[in-house]
């Protein structure tokens, strides 16, 4: 809830929260963990639903037909690398193979505090949701 | 690393496992989509990749934007002054390379400097300026007058500064160790833009009113020493035969006789010479009393090897002719005056001449549309003078301003004013020396008041068929031309006169034109000079001089 006095908070007083909101577009973040762009937690969602086998084009494919929306690579591409710069997913290079002509692939894997934004993320959508009759005639 | 352009491509901006995933993912997905997807991704990146560097750190993409402005400054300076110190030189190799060493070199480096202070940023602000640079560079290349860009300053800094943004990314490039192939198809592109642009700056220019004209006048154009610090432009237009020395009238270079030298080239050696003060030769402050003028004369004689030729002088050349003939008369071999003897000392008739010359209508002066253009100048003076004018002549007289329009050629103030001053003097009392070499003086006289009408005289232009029309109908008018005509008749009878007591050995013929006999009469002129060349005989002889005037 806001307010909630959750570890790893920095020591500043409400009213200093409130004015440091006027600064940023998100609202200021009560834990260690960022808040997520919009995009950015559709990119960790599909990391999630590949598990193993997330990389570049993978995740485009993976967004491509899940949300019907044309992303490029490059979008695909700054996200990750928000993404990692914030903590929320880690890279590693797996084995080359030749139908990328020899090169390696960048997998990447939702760190804890990756965990932790996207479900909080969810849950603050959930509880927005809550009382309103957004979607109809779909799976809940 | 595999040797891949776009590998190396992307590794500019990001580390080089980025760049090889990224390069993979694109060459994966290839096989699916196709090369034209591939390649316009690998655009849609490069420019994400730069764009993510930019917006990361915008600040010091500025600092380092204007770090690049600053170290460029001396480069340009260096080069700028290279070129400049030598402006004779400008558009010569030495000078193309010389501007190329500091500019392209000072690129070089601020880019590798860039790029080493700060690799990612450092290659984006390359990009970015080198981007900017060649985008400004090419759209003044269009819009710009086509002209400033034919010209060997306008086109050497041009293409050397485009050269210099592909320099800027080479030296990013090079020091993250990568190849130059990246600014491989940037200087492509730029390349195919400047050679577009000069190819349409070519074309506008040619077709131009104000392109580059080139006298087609068959002659050697030569500039020779005959006083200290003053050299005369000498053309000569070669032949075999007698030789012959053009001597133009005042206000006129040799250009005047374009037109008629080579035709008398196919019989004669013809050398024509400019006077000094005049366009093409040297506008010292002193020397345009007429003994240094015909000094000036014998000099470029002496230059060109001309041997005691015959000198065909018009107008004003008159002057340094009695110099000629009288102190200078075994260099010689005689002499032509073109409606250039007169009796500079008498003008007490002027006053009635001018008078009723006053009260007629004259031939019409250039209006605005005339003075637009060369074109439009030399069309109205060939309507107008009864015969077309050298065009090398009318460059000579007029000059082109910066638009097209032409205005009158005019000396330098302090030129003319010494001329002025010579002229005074020897004027008055106008006692020329005598000249002791055979001579025929041309004198353009009208034969009656219709001719003075329709073909002019050394002091008037012909009139057009309405105007004669108009005079002709008006009886007061008419009987002012036929004072006029009795007038003009009498002086010429005192001019030839005083000519013939001037010159022992001298004859005298009229012809019926303007001034420029050359322009409005040339064969009758041509035909005078022949019959007067045969009749030196053997060679010049000098007559015993008179004990007294």
């Amino acid at each position: 809830m806001a307010g909630g006095n959750r570890g790893g908070r920095p020591a500043v007083s409400a009213w200093l929260l409130d004015l440091l909101s006027y600064f940023t577009d998100n609202a200021v973040k009560m834990t260690s963990a960022p808040n997520l762009g919009e995009f950015e937690q559709l990119v960790l969602l599909a990391i999630l639903r590949l598990r193993d086998g997330a990389y570049g084009v993978t995740i485009r494919a993976e967004l491509v037909d899940r949300t019907g929306r044309n992303v490029a690579p490059g979008a695909v591409y700054t996200a990750l690398e928000r993404l990692e710069t914030k903590g929320l997913i880690t890279s590693r290079m797996s084995d080359p193979t030749p139908q990328r002509g020899g090169r390696a692939k960048r997998h990447v894997t939702i760190t804890a505090t990756g965990m932790e934004a996207l479900t909080r993320s969810v849950r603050a959508y959930e509880r927005l949701l809550d009382g309103l009759n957004l979607i109809r005639g779909t799976h809940a | 690393m595999r040797d891949d352009v776009v590998e190396r491509l992307f590794s500019l901006f990001v580390p080089s496992d980025r760049a090889e995933a990224l390069a993979g993912d694109l060459v994966e997905e290839r096989e699916q989509r196709g090369w034209v997807w591939y390649w316009l991704h690998v655009v849609g990146l490069t420019f994400v990749l730069w764009r993510n560097a930019t917006m990361d750190a915008p600040l010091r993409m500025l600092t380092l934007t204007l770090t690049a402005g600053v170290l460029f400054t001396a480069p340009a300076f260096a080069g700028a002054a290279a070129v400049l110190i030598f402006p004779l030189a400008v558009g010569s190799l030495p000078s193309w390379l010389a501007l190329a060493l500091f500019w392209w070199g000072g690129a070089l480096w601020i880019g590798a400097s860039l790029a080493v202070i700060a690799p990612r940023q450092g290659m984006a602000t390359c990009a970015l300026v080198a981007a900017v640079g060649a985008a400004l560079l090419i759209a003044v290349g269009v819009t710009v007058d086509p002209q400033e860009l034919s010209r060997p300053l306008g086109r050497m800094f041009f293409v050397i500064a485009l050269g210099t943004t592909v320099a800027l990314l080479a030296g990013g490039a090079i020091a993250r160790r990568r190849t130059i192939v990246i600014a491989v198809p940037f200087a492509g592109i730029i390349g195919i833009a400047a050679v577009v642009v000069f190819v349409m700056a070519a074309a506008s220019s040619s077709s131009a009113r104000h392109s580059e004209w080139r006298d087609p006048s068959p002659h050697a154009v030569r500039l020779v020493d005959v006083d200290s610090r003053v050299q005369l432009e000498v053309l000569d237009w070669g032949g075999s035969g007698p030789n012959l020395l053009l001597l133009a009238g005042g206000g006129d270079t040799a250009h005047v006789f374009d037109d008629v030298a080579p035709v008398l080239a196919r019989r004669y050696r013809v050398v024509g010479i400019t006077r000094r003060g005049h366009p093409g030769s040297s506008a010292p402050a002193t020397g345009y009393g007429f003994a240094r003028l015909a000094d000036d004369v014998v000099r470029a004689m002496e230059a060109v090897d001309l041997e005691t030729p015959v000198v065909v002088g018009h107008s004003l050349a008159g002057e340094e002719m009695h110099v000629l003939g009288a102190r200078y008369a075994g260099r010689i071999g005689g002499l032509v005056y073109v409606d250039a003897a007169f009796d500079r000392g008498d003008d007490a008739d002027n006053d009635v001449y001018d008078a009723v010359a006053r009260t007629l209508p004259e031939a019409p002066a250039p209006g605005a549309e005339d003075m637009a253009s060369f074109t439009t100048l030399r069309a109205f003076l060939g309507r107008v003078q009864g015969g077309t004018e050298p065009e090398a002549r009318l460059r000579a007289r007029y000059i082109e301003n910066p638009d097209g329009t032409v205005r009158r050629w005019t000396p330098e103030p302090h030129v003319f004013q010494a001329m002025a001053t010579e002229m005074r003097t020897a004027y008055s009392p106008y006692v020329p020396e005598r000249i002791r070499v055979p001579a025929l003086a041309i004198y353009a006289v009208p034969t009656s008041t219709d001719d003075l009408m329709r073909r002019g005289s050394s002091d008037r232009l012909p009139l057009s068929e309405d105007a004669i029309s108009a005079a002709s109908a008006d009886p007061a008018v008419r009987e002012r031309f036929e004072s006029l005509y009795r007038l003009t008749r009498s002086r010429v009878q005192h001019h030839r006169a005083w000519f013939e007591a001037f010159a022992e050995r001298g004859r005298v013929v009229e012809i019926s034109g303007t001034h420029d006999l050359f322009i409005s009469n040339p064969s009758a002129v041509l035909e005078h000079i022949d019959a007067f060349v045969a009749s030196l005989g053997d060679g010049p002889t000098i007559a015993p001089p008179r004990s007294s005037q």
